[in-house]
């Protein structure tokens, strides 16, 4: 097989993917318990003449929507940037430790400090993911990281602070944890303007970083001794992307909670479709994962309304089988 | 203008070069050679600035290789490791261009020269044809040229090899070191670990032969490989005669494994062989 990696197909792939996110934004505002139409979402938007819904669209809806695109986006970074790293194609934000970390963090916070509002569980969020990653960047020697180390490192700090958010769920009563528990099912139920308020511009600082420094990416995937050779001083710049990867992952999980399973699908299906040259795999592997994320919280709501299910629920159902289509179907040019 | 060493010590946990002092003289085609475990790859990543040094100062081309700018050694030398890693859904064509990085900015813009030197490189290792296809799918020998080509396509006055021969059968071994020899006749710097003692005399001009990561013998191939260095070296007993096309030395070895009459063979063969042939040192385990 030769790689049809000409700039047409490029185009065309980025071309249908940013009108299927197009398409799965406007149903994201359409569906839910109130289906709204095209049309008066239209007006709505627009301030055009005619039926509005400026309640259900402004209030509740468009933030929602716009906080999926930018999760899903920045969960998709982060994603690629671990598996460049860690030259791992199953690691993702997950195996540095960033979620468990989280939600370790959100548990404690609501047995420890149960006074404090709701609002504060970002905030646990990200210090807990910053901490687990710390924690296994400095198990596996600082400055001197094999990728095998770190993920094998990873994974223990993973099941470490799992016992201890089990331990927690276990041993305490249940109804503390209803909020806790939707959030770990990675949902962006009741979320609004507040917290894209204050996320979005990190979250936009550090995903346009990362976009600049993406054929870094490349480079260091050819192993330290090429990346060195290349001219890259690569502790100090595994250090900076790593550092990227884990800001990204985790303020992005305090957010919208655990949706773990994007950042490793998002660059997987992004490389299947443009190759893995990373000034063009990661923008695909963003529009990957804001399609993702939107349109597993669209159909979470429109499923079953007024029920919601949980985004992280269906992005790991629906990604899962259409993941291992991926990985089977493209052939020996995937493996690594 | 050379590589110098002086008073280098290196290594990983556990295994030291110690205290190593070699010049490299520019435009020479030097190949380090010596036993398994022996050091050569860490001295060559050593001067390759890819293991950090513990001790003493490298220079290449003047430059002292701990205080100058990566990027800017980058433009001086290239490094070919022994076991390069594939990264996966690349063409040849972009692994090509990587060699590039050092001439290029962060975003990795390509310029006319970039396109000049990768096209020059695709060319003389014949994989213009392949430019297109994912690295993952080409046979082992073509993806090590894949690399070769992308070390050219760096254009640097030194170039570093980690055993570019490994993996190639026997005509693209013998194609790889013309490229390196045809190099080395522009003026270019060559730095060679070989496993193949009689290849290694036959392309380089300066032979390095270490052992116990320390640097035992150094000189021109015809001083350097001798029965006496290939027993004390290698514990390798072997008949060492001039090359019939190279005229450089080149060895049979002398295993008692397949011979059942050992002696007789030696007599005879001894006075079969060709009239340069050398004194033989034969010990009987």
């Amino acid at each position: 097989m030769t790689m049809v990696s000409g700039i047409s197909r490029t185009v065309v792939v980025f071309t249908l993917l940013t009108l299927s996110l197009f398409g799965a934004a406007i149903w994201s505002l359409s569906a839910g318990a109130v289906p709204v139409s095209w049309q008066i979402i239209a007006n709505t938007l627009f301030d055009l003449d005619g039926p509005r819904q400026d309640y259900i669209i402004l209030r509740s809806r468009l933030p929602r929507t716009l906080l999926a695109l930018l999760s899903g986006g920045c969960l998709a970074i982060s994603g690629t940037i671990v598996q460049a790293l860690l030259r791992n194609p199953l690691a993702s934000p997950k195996i540095i430790g960033i979620n468990s970390g989280a939600a370790l963090a959100v548990c404690l916070m609501v047995i420890a400090l149960p006074d404090l509002p709701i609002t504060y569980l970002p905030v646990a969020a990200v210090l807990g993911g910053c901490l687990a990653a710390s924690l296994v960047w400095l198990g596996s020697e600082v400055g001197k990281v094999s990728p095998t180390r770190l993920v094998l490192i990873g994974i223990a700090v993973g099941f470490l602070f799992d016992a201890g958010v089990d331990y927690i769920l276990v041993t305490s009563p249940s109804f503390k944890f209803s909020t806790p528990l939707v959030w770990l099912t990675g949902s962006l139920w009741a979320r609004g303007w507040a917290h894209l308020g204050l996320v979005w511009h990190v979250l936009l600082l550090l995903a346009v970083t990362s976009v600049i420094l993406s054929y870094r990416l490349d480079l260091i995937r050819l192993g330290d001794a090429h990346a060195t050779g290349l001219g890259m001083n690569v502790p100090r710049e595994r250090f900076v992307l790593l550092a990227l990867a884990v800001l990204l992952a985790a303020i992005s999980v305090s957010v919208v909670g655990v949706l773990g399973f994007v950042g490793l699908m998002a660059p997987h299906i992004a490389r299947s479709l443009v190759g893995g040259s990373h000034p063009v795999l990661q923008p695909c592997a963003i529009l990957t994962g804001m399609f993702l994320v939107v349109l597993a919280d669209a159909t979470g709501r429109a499923l079953a309304p007024p029920v919601e299910i949980s985004a992280g629920i269906l992005t790991a159902m629906f990604g899962a089988p259409f993941f291992i289509f991926i990985l089977i179907t493209t052939g020996k040019a995937e493996q690594s | 203008m050379s590589i110098k060493l002086h008073g280098v010590s290196a290594g990983y946990s556990g295994f030291m070069l110690r205290d190593i002092s070699l010049t490299i003289t520019k435009g020479s085609f030097t190949a380090l050679i010596g036993p398994n475990g022996c050091g050569k790859s860490t001295l060559l990543n050593t001067i390759a600035r890819v293991l950090p040094t513990r001790a003493g100062t490298i220079h290449i081309g003047g430059r002292n290789i701990a205080t100058a700018r990566t990027k800017e050694i980058a433009r001086t030398v290239t490094v070919l490791p022994q076991n390069p890693v594939v990264p996966p859904a690349i063409s040849v064509e972009q692994l090509v261009h990587y060699g590039r990085a050092p001439h290029q900015n962060l975003l990795g813009m390509r310029s006319q020269a970039d396109h000049d030197a990768v096209e020059n490189a695709l060319h003389t290792t014949s994989l213009t044809d392949l430019r297109r296809r994912p690295l993952a799918e080409l046979s082992g020998g073509q993806r090590q040229r894949a690399f070769i080509a992308m070390c050219l396509a760096q254009d640097t006055p030194y170039l570093l090899f980690d055993e570019p021969t490994s993996f190639l059968d026997i005509r693209y071994q013998y194609e790889t070191l013309d490229l390196l020899a045809d190099l080395q006749s522009t003026g270019r710097t060559c730095v060679v670990v070989l496993h193949d003692i009689a290849q290694a005399a036959r392309y380089a001009d300066n032979l390095v032969v270490m052992r116990d990561g320390a640097i035992q013998a150094q000189g021109r191939p015809a001083d350097v490989v001798t029965p006496e260095m290939l027993s004390q070296i290698y514990d390798l007993q072997a008949k060492v005669f001039s090359d019939p096309v190279s005229c450089t030395p080149a060895l049979s070895p002398v295993s008692a494994g397949r011979l059942s009459n050992l002696n007789e063979h030696i007599q005879t063969s001894q006075s079969l062989e060709n009239p340069d042939a050398r004194e033989v040192a034969v010990r009987f385990h």
